[in-house]
């Protein structure tokens, strides 16, 4: 039984210490330590997608980007490890009756942490 | 005799009265960060109730109906840490952005303690009961 009640322990223990680090996340991200910056352009009906992140905290971090214009999807991804600053693109050629573009930027922290960034942009041709 | 286990309860409840505040206070902490601070008089009657167990549990110590606490307070912290996890998922809008979080995962080594703690407990007025 002794076993046992070390053994919780050790799990509580574990736990404060997700919890401090979900919070370090947090704050993190508050205080602009971490920094994901999407762009878009349109060039000559093509859409060009620019994320620039930066890592400043002491957090592994992976980005899923994927962009979806109707049937279309374009992704790609980032590994930041703590202080990386990475910029990546994508282009996708846009049909003329095409008015939204669907951008899912998915962050995942220290392999545990997950976080979905989406927004639908209007596209002016 | 009476005085006694009334002493036992009262030590016991203010044991549970620590633990339930610390749970409190860490979902203040996390719904601070996350949302916005929780009002602490909302969580009074969930620390109340904790304190209550906490009395029972000392109360019948050593006794047959020790078994009956112990399971309560191992379903009431279950049920608490349901209720709290709600504070890690959630939805925000940050410039135009809709954010979607979900952080229930950072639960599992607290469900896994809980889980072993309360066993344990069990399991030790189990032997009390039949020693």
């Amino acid at each position: 039984m002794k076993t046992i009640g070390y053994l919780s322990l050790i799990f509580y223990l574990l736990f404060a210490l997700f919890i401090f680090n979900l919070l370090d996340f947090v704050m993190a991200i508050e205080q602009g330590k971490i920094s994901i910056e999407p762009n878009f352009e349109v060039i000559n009906n093509k859409l060009l997608i620019r994320v620039n992140s930066t890592n400043n905290s002491f957090h592994k971090l992976e980005l899923r980007v994927e962009v979806r214009v109707g049937a279309q999807k374009k992704s790609f991804q980032l590994l930041l490890n703590p202080g990386d600053s990475k910029i990546d693109q994508a282009n996708i050629t846009l049909a003329h009756d095409v008015k939204f573009v669907n951008l899912t930027i998915i962050i995942i922290a220290d392999e545990i942490l997950r976080m979905n960034i989406t927004k639908s942009l209007e596209v002016r041709n | 005799m009476i005085r006694r286990r009334v002493l036992t309860g009262f030590k016991s409840a203010l044991l549970s009265a620590m633990e339930f505040i610390f749970i409190a206070v860490f979902y203040q902490m996390v719904s601070l960060v996350l949302h916005e601070p929780v009002n602490l008089t909302s969580l009074a009657p969930f620390i109340i109730i904790g304190i209550i167990l906490g009395f029972l549990q000392g109360f019948t110590d050593r006794t047959p109906f020790a078994l009956i606490p112990a399971l309560l307070v191992f379903i009431y912290e279950l049920f608490l840490l349901v209720y709290f996890s709600r504070a890690l998922s959630g939805e925000t809008l940050i410039s135009g952005f809709t954010v979607q979080y979900n952080f229930s995962i950072v639960m599992m080594p607290l469900i896994v303690a809980i889980c072993l703690s309360g066993i344990s407990r069990i399991f030790k007025e189990i032997e009390k009961l039949t020693s």
